[in-house]
């Protein structure tokens, strides 16, 4: 009965590579052509198998009680109003120690630009708040990539206010959620999340009932509203890693630039930020670059700068960090009355 | 009587226990099916001719909208769910209440139901199907609509709105269909051999042989009673699923714990306004004011403020927990003084008020009073979905400006076409079946103030030669049961309920649209242009000291410990002719070329020993040729000397699982036996809903010949 439940991990289930709708659909992470990667588990393994014949189970179970171990932790840190990134690893670390020897398959040097790579790669991004001047370069960059009309914002640089008072702007692409609401609503599969961790949509199976964008509390989902809407023509097939033009009908979001990143590129907004704000960061590897060639480890970069993440009280599990810098705390500006219980 | 004899005419298949009084069957008769008879007046021809115009001006602007997307009617990215959404709920909602109405009547034997349930019933099945056509419109993409069939997403609550949804329309269709049996097979035998053949064998057909003897009645009882058990939880699973399509966001004014209940309240409440409403002008416009009396306006309105009370104490409950602490109350402040608030307050005046008010005066608790109320309740209950709808949606949940919905000429076209499609099928659908159900009429026996009629009324009536209108005014009925108290009058303009109707509709709705209208152009302004925050880099400058420029520097890779992919990493720093002193600081880095970099990752910091080395263990995080680096800080920052090596790592680093950040949700396991249960639940309904269909219409015919 696994296909019941929407599959958390996975991919499109399994006939979506035998149907029609667009044979570029079928693994929008590029990552399930070499044979050897498919043993993990993590792809290519059709909905309906029974999950005792799945290799991967022992993992799955792990990954299971970690998320017990992770709600009780935080349940433990009620009142915390920021889950800070040292507190989210800690609980990762202790449980790190049990897996030695499973997790990440395949690969090899030669990966790190082959977009056919298993999933070596688990992407990730960092803002850093204190080098954003509100530029909002990110979102035009991203828009010209995408063809995007002016509404349509994957990338949004929002004015958000401090509990002291002061203004600071806030980028915000799509979270990219370890838990997306998005698509536990999502009635037909159509947002589903790849196995390098990035949500994305597939166009042509979407019907367009909006119930994500209802479910989102990062207000990262847009529509195609209007039929008079020009997109021109790139020349290529739409599919969910580079979904351009946009569908009428339909709703788009960000999709981390997936195919730039397993090209050993930048994504759009990254590359275009001319303060060096946002890096793009693979778990897996542990790096995180951005456009000023700053590179550092990851995991040291979020602890030594106590990064946090958004809304973390939705229980979404993003995968967009941001160092705070500025006294800011992130959810001041959300109930307009009251000033946030934030320390 | 004569249930043994299929030839002695239509009073054959009449019911046998109480149905004693021939006056009043004839009576019955006669009423019940005159609209079928009858070729259809000018008044009808026009009305309907309206109706169908403005249905198929929905259509038309339905079309329109298809080409042009759902812009056209108003919908942007902050108010992506606005009208439609509403007019589902809102039709869905006055569908559950005729037929839970119609159900729990049944269930407790009130007898006074049975001039009521044909049109509760009708009306049930018909807003039910509008309101589920009322999903197309609201899609994007309703082409794809079968989607949901072949790639259902089981955690998804329009999943479980689908099939709540389809399962009570399947269980309205036979709740509607079962006790029409009886009467298809009077109308068959009441149309006798003139009429024309095919219309005859379809009601043959459709009656399945229907005599009415006891064990047809026995067999007929119990599979109604299954679907009338069955369609009170069913119709509350429909609104509690429905509510959950918004209260499983995480959007402050949708994930509210009071939802199903309110909603389904809410669909109770207006289910009652909306019979009250449909009897009325039935009973008006078929000339049924002699067995639909005051007596059961009242009786509805007493229930309908019922339930109008525990919805005003729903709608309470839900607004003061959060208004209360203020945590997301953003929307509350919209709601109840900001921007929706005239249509909240219409909402509490002729939602609340005014029909408690005039259940609770004795002198406008009459048809004509229980009528307006109704129709205050049916609208402006419209009106309160706007506001449960829109102000969480237009919320602005990271930062900014609240949005805002327009409505445009498509929405507004679409919904009237909705709202005129309800009179419109029943009008047609009682072309072909009578108004009332005849046979539980006949069951009943004469009720109301039957027996008080002059007979020459009646029988001018039952010949169809005199209309009802004429002889019989409105409050004759309620007058003659009821007598009005020595010198006191009703209020004279609540004695004519069309006046006072329009009044009230036009004052809701004009004052609903202003409100609405008005709300949504207050809306927008440019953002605030961001205040550029100072750029402060993070750079951690290694702490140097003594180290003399060029200093020379060796690095070696080994791997310790065969089979662990853990790496020494040992720098050698100064030599003998120029040593560095103890403890200067090496920083190692890791060259990375992810992301078009070709960067320089600091890895970790070592400081050397007496000899001048330095060592460090790393834990490569990839495989492949990797080059390391090894720098000693000169004085201010400058490079006093570095090294590079670099070294295959071929064994799979232990490094981090897919991802140690990965979340599995808590209730990934239980959702499965959750899911197969109500799945479970659902096709034991099918099974019950389908089997009590198919029981009756298969034994039927068999119990008729024996």
């Amino acid at each position: 009965m696994s296909w019941l439940i929407d599959p958390h991990l996975n991919e499109p289930d399994g006939s979506e590579g035998s149907t029609p709708l667009s044979v570029l659909d079928a693994h929008p992470g590029g990552s399930c052509s070499s044979g050897s990667s498919c043993s993990s588990g993590t792809c290519l393994v059709p909905d309906a198998g029974d999950d005792a014949e799945d290799p991967s189970v022992s993992r799955r179970s792990f990954l299971r009680l970690l998320g017990i171990g992770a709600g009780a932790a935080a349940a433990v840190g009620a009142g915390v109003e920021l889950l800070t990134y040292r507190e989210y690893a800690a609980g990762a670390a202790a449980a790190n120690g049990t897996t030695k020897g499973g997790a990440v398959s395949g690969g090899a040097a030669a990966s790190m630009a082959d977009p056919s790579a298993p999933p070596t790669h688990q992407w990730a991004m960092v803002i850093d708040l204190r080098s954003c001047n509100g530029c909002k370069s990110c979102t035009a960059a991203c828009q010209k990539a995408h063809s995007l009309t002016q509404e349509q914002t994957w990338i949004d640089v929002f004015t958000m206010t401090s509990s002291t008072g002061k203004e600071f702007p806030f980028p915000r692409p799509c979270m990219q959620c370890e838990n997306p609401p998005c698509l536990h609503v999502c009635p037909v599969h159509a947002t589903y999340r790849q196995d390098q961790g990035v949500v994305l949509v597939n166009e042509t199976r979407c019907i367009g009932c909006r119930m994500c964008m209802a479910a989102c509390p990062y207000q990262a989902r847009y529509f195609n509203w209007n039929s008079g809407t020009k997109y021109p023509d790139t020349g290529m097939p739409q599919d969910a890693q580079f979904p351009v033009p946009q569908r009428l009908g339909t709703v788009g979001k960000c999709t981390f630039c997936v195919g730039n990143l397993n090209n050993g590129l930048m994504s759009e907004c990254a590359a275009g930020c001319p303060m060096g704000a946002i890096y793009n960061a693979d778990i897996i590897t542990d790096v995180a670059v951005n456009s000023m060639g700053n590179t550092v480890k990851l995991s040291k970069f979020l602890n030594d700068n106590d990064a946090v993440t958004f809304k973390p009280e939705q229980n979404t599990h993003p995968r967009v960090w941001y160092i705070l810098g500025h006294g800011q705390d992130l959810d001041a500006d959300v109930s307009q009355d009251t000033s946030s219980a934030a320390s | 009587m004569s249930e043994t004899g299929t030839e002695s005419g239509a009073a054959s298949v009449g019911h046998s226990g109480h149905g004693a009084n021939p006056e009043w069957s004839r009576a019955v008769r006669s009423a019940a099916m005159r609209p079928m008879m009858e070729k259809p007046g000018a008044l009808w021809k026009a009305g309907a001719g309206v109706l169908a115009l403005v249905v198929l001006a929905g259509i038309g602007a339905w079309i329109y909208q298809l080409k042009h997307g759902l812009g056209s009617a108003g919908y942007n990215d902050q108010a992506f769910w606005a009208v439609y959404i509403v007019d589902v709920i809102t039709f869905i909602g006055v569908s559950y209440g005729g037929a839970v109405i119609s159900a729990i009547l049944r269930l407790t034997g009130q007898s006074w139901r049975a001039p009521l349930t044909r049109l509760a019933e009708g009306m049930a099945l018909v807003t039910v199907l509008i309101g589920g056509a009322f999903i197309f419109p609201h899609l994007g993409r309703p082409e794809r609509f079968l989607n949901i069939v072949a790639y259902p997403n089981m955690s998804s609550p329009l999943v479980w709105d689908f099939l709540a949804i389809a399962t009570y329309t399947v269980a309205t269709m036979i709740f509607f269909y079962l006790p029409l049996i009886p009467d298809l097979a009077i109308v068959q035998r009441t149309l006798g051999s003139a009429e024309g053949g095919i219309r005859r064998a379809a009601y043959r057909f459709l009656s399945f042989g229907w005599l009415g003897n006891d064990r047809q009645r026995r067999l007929l009882h119990g599979a109604l009673t299954i679907v009338a058990l069955l369609i009170v939880p069913l119709a509350v699973s429909v609104h509690s699923v429905l509510s959950w399509a918004f209260a499983v966001t995480s959007r402050p004014g949708w994930a509210e714990t009071v939802f199903p209940p309110y909603f389904v309240v809410a669909a109770l409440y207006s289910g009652t306004a909306l019979v009250i409403v449909t009897a009325a002008a039935f009973r008006r416009g078929y000339r049924l004011q002699r067995f639909i009396t005051k007596r059961h306006f009242v009786r509805l309105g007493y229930l309908m403020a019922a339930l109008g009370l525990v919805y005003a104490y729903l709608t309470f409950a839900d607004l003061i927990s959060e208004g209360y602490t203020g945590i997301t109350s953003g929307w509350i402040r919209e709601t109840v003084v900001g921007r929706y608030a005239p249509a909240f307050w219409i909402y509490v005046v002729f939602g609340e008020i005014l029909p408690i008010v005039l259940v609770a005066v004795r002198r406008t608790r009459n048809v004509a009073g229980m009528t307006v109320a109704s129709v205050g309740v049916v609208i402006s209950l419209w009106i309160k979905r706007i506001v449960i709808v829109l102000p969480p949606v237009t919320q602005p949940l990271v930062a900014g400006q609240w949005g805002s919905y327009h409505f445009t000429w498509v929405s507004i076209t679409i919904t009237l076409a909705g709202v005129a499609a309800i009179p419109l099928s029943l009008m047609l659908l009682f072309r072909y079946i009578p108004v009332m159900s005849i046979d539980e009429m006949e069951e009943a026996g004469p009720i109301g103030s039957f027996e008080q009629v002059s007979t020459e009324t009646e029988k001018a009536i039952a010949e169809g030669t005199v209309g009802a209108e004429t002889k019989v005014p409105v409050g004759a009925m309620a007058a003659a049961s009821v007598p009005a108290p020595a010198g006191r009058r009703p209020l004279t303009w609540l004695r004519r309920p069309r006046g006072a109707t329009t009044a009230v509709v036009v004052a809701a709705v004009a004052l609903g649209l202003v409100a609405l209208i008005g709300g949504g152009a207050k809306a927008a302004g440019a953002a605030t242009p961001a205040q550029p925050a100072s750029a402060q880099p993070a750079t951690a400058q290694p702490a140097a000291s003594q180290v003399a420029p060029s200093t020379p520097v060796t690095l070696a890779v080994t791997q310790p410990a065969a089979g662990k992919s853990a790496l020494d990493l040992t720098a050698t720093v100064g030599s003998p002719s120029a040593p560095v002193p103890s403890g200067t600081t090496v920083t190692f880095y890791v060259m990375v070329n992810q992301f078009n970099g070709s960067g320089q990752m600091q890895i970790g910091q070592a400081t050397t020993t007496a000899s001048g080395v330095a060592q460090f263990t790393y834990e490569p995080t990839w495989t492949g040729e990797e080059q390391f680096v090894a720098q000693v800080a000169g004085p201010a920052g400058s490079v006093a000397g570095s090294a590079s090596a670099s070294y295959k790592v071929t064994i799979d680093p232990p490094g981090l699982p897919k991802s140690v950040y990965e979340y599995q949700r808590p209730l990934t396991t239980t959702g499965h036996w959750v899911v197969t249960t109500l799945l479970t639940i659902v096709a034991i309904v099918w099974i019950l809903l389908l089997g009590s269909l198919f029981l009756v219409v298969l034994r039927m015919p068999k119990l008729g010949r024996q």
